[in-house]
């Protein structure tokens, strides 16, 4: 077979990228084990060195007080991403799938008007957001902002479950309803265990703007033992004063659990955004 | 073509029996469906009708961050504009999300043809490529801050083994801080628009590229006289969401630089923010907001034409 003249470049523009794309994330892993000298005198080798993973720990408790380390910014995530979760497909998924019962056109209208919600920028919302937590006493709180992540999540859930459920097979639903299921235990017991991996998909891709995004926090969370380690990470470098080795721990623990989320479950996710990716 | 060649598919005639449990089902679900709209309805409301409105009457007021609006009509507007601060961060805005976008988009496309034309590994491609997307971007961001930094950073570096210049100040200097800026907005952007670009391009019937290859069209002819045009509506719509997503481009900007040094990196979110929030200004950045909020309109509403009109021809 004769290897064309495209062939080539193509072989190296994917060599080439893929190497942009992964080495970053191998240095910065490998980095996390490696002390000053060695990060400095030999930044690419990969072996020649006695991984002190020690880092980690000393990354897990830094932070700029002892209230404020990179294990509670690591918590302040979790409860936001998990409240986040829970509000998007807890309104989203009985949304969606009560509304494809309804006409097409009024589908297709409520849609529309859900959608409408992704065209408002998030600077245009930051700070009324700032204002009303302010006066309601809710600023410096994970719990509520972990709701108004949730809340922007709705329009790209609602749509994405709401297309899966119109193709949701109709013959079962009415054996549900001959059965005597009503329609929240049909959802419940029937078409939920089948939904999984569109659950899944949707709630990732919520899930990697609650966890990366700070936009929101750095607002909504200022006193610095609230705060998420999206913004935590900000002033990280100050944090660790040139110590390089628990800084890019660090990072690499700030990045591996949406990462590994990610690689587990990407099957699902690759396939919500070539599906539904254009709404966002 | 190839779809009148394709078996049509006839869809049985429904009995009776079968539609009438479908108004059943209908009928049986509408109680429900009023119920559960109604908070979905409510949160979308509460946060983000009426902030978005909220926003748009505090850009026609003073407010220093606390006591009581003061009404001011169109003095923040005025400020903005006559002060030429907005203009350059306007300007800035458009070249980060302009340049950034169409780099995206190109290579995007470039790494979708190649993967869809060799299947081999495109599982592999699909799921790494996408790992900037995923990571924090405040963490990307202190990686390449650090890959930028003048000494040590392994872009200089690279950059001296290949006999160029390498004493570039990159981030320190603002005639330089958007090289990187723009370089690392593109780094995190194709996952995404590679996704979608592999998406359309593998929806690309098979026979149309046979027929083609029969006709002896070379592979470059392939690509820009049938694989692009046909596939130039999804092209457009994911250029409009780049464009979208890098004006917004908060989180990765100013984790990189703050907006500077000086100004000189402050997308219109970031201006927002730090007239907002460092300098008290809240009048003004909400006018911000709503400017920006009207560029990104507009961005939008040409961009789902375009690929309309394309769709049609």
């Amino acid at each position: 077979m004769k290897i064309s003249f495209g062939r080539i470049i193509v072989y190296i523009a994917v060599t080439l990228w893929t190497l942009l794309v992964l080495l970053p994330f191998i240095s910065v892993s490998v980095f996390g084990l490696k002390s000053n000298t060695a990060i400095f005198s030999n930044p690419l080798g990969l072996f020649d060195f006695v991984p002190i993973w020690e880092n980690y720990v000393i990354a897990w408790n830094a932070g700029p007080s002892s209230d404020a380390t990179i294990g509670v910014f690591f918590v302040n995530s979790g409860i936001i991403a998990i409240t986040a979760l829970v509000v998007s497909l807890g309104l989203s998924i009985p949304g969606g799938y009560f509304t494809s019962f309804l006409t097409r056109k009024w589908n297709q209208r409520i849609l529309l008007f859900v959608i409408v919600g992704t065209v408002v920028p998030i600077i245009m919302l930051v700070i009324p957001y700032f204002r009303a937590f302010n006066s309601l006493g809710l600023l410096n709180n994970p719990w509520a902002t972990g709701v108004v992540y949730g809340a922007l999540n709705i329009p790209t859930a609602f749509l994405l479950m709401n297309r899966f459920f119109i193709d949701f097979p109709r013959e079962m639903l009415e054996a549900g309803l001959i059965d005597g299921l009503g329609p929240i235990r049909t959802l419940t017991k029937l078409v939920l265990p089948l939904s999984k991996g569109q659950i899944v998909a949707v709630g990732i891709l919520n899930l990697v703007f609650a966890w990366t995004d700070y936009q929101i926090s750095i607002v909504l969370l200022t006193s610095r033992e609230s705060q998420p380690i999206s913004v935590g990470l900000l002033s990280f470098i100050g944090d660790f004063s040139a110590d390089y080795g628990p800084m890019f721990a660090g990072l690499t623990l700030a990045s591996v659990p949406i990462l590994i989320i990610y690689i587990i479950f990407s099957r699902y996710v690759t396939k919500g955004i070539a599906l539904g990716g254009i709404s966002k | 073509m190839a779809n009148l060649i394709s078996r049509p598919r006839v869809r049985p005639a429904s009995p009776s029996k079968l539609g009438s449990s479908k108004i059943g089902l209908a009928a049986a679900n509408k109680k429900w469906a009023i119920l559960s709209l109604l908070p979905v309805f409510g949160m979308l409301f509460l946060f983000l009708a009426l902030p978005a409105l909220n926003s748009i009457w505090l850009s026609f007021n003073k407010w220093p961050g606390i006591g009581p609006l003061e009404y001011v009509g169109t003095a923040n507007y005025v400020s903005l504009f006559q002060g030429g601060q907005l203009a350059d961060s306007i300007r800035i805005t458009l070249l980060y999300s302009i340049v950034a976008s169409f780099f995206i988009v190109a290579i995007a496309l470039l790494l979708s043809v190649a993967v869809s034309s060799n299947l081999k590994g495109s599982k592999f491609f699909r799921v790494v490529w996408f790992f900037p997307g995923v990571a924090p971007p405040s963490a990307v961001a202190i990686f390449w801050s650090l890959g930028f930094q003048p000494e040590f950073g392994v872009v200089n570096a690279i950059l001296g083994r290949l006999g160029l210049p390498s004493d570039n100040q990159w981030l320190a200097q603002s005639s330089t801080v958007m090289f990187p800026v723009i370089f690392v907005g593109i780094w995190v952007g194709v996952g995404f628009s590679f996704l979608i670009l592999l998406g359309a391009v593998e929806g690309v019937d098979v026979s149309v590229k046979e027929a083609a290859t029969i006709d002896g069209a070379s592979q470059r002819q392939q690509l820009f006289q049938i694989i692009i045009p046909l596939i130039a509506p999804v092209m457009f719509t994911v250029l409009t969401l780049q464009l979208i997503f890098n004006f917004n481009g908060f989180n990765l900007v100013y984790a990189m630089t703050e907006g500077g040094p000086g100004r000189s990196s402050e997308i219109l979110p970031i201006f927002t923010y730090v007239e907002a929030f460092r300098y008290g200004r809240f009048g003004p950045a909400s006018a911000a907001a709503v400017i920006a909020g009207i560029f990104l309109a507009a961005i939008g509403w040409v961009g789902i034409r375009l690929s309309r009109s394309r769709q049609l021809d």
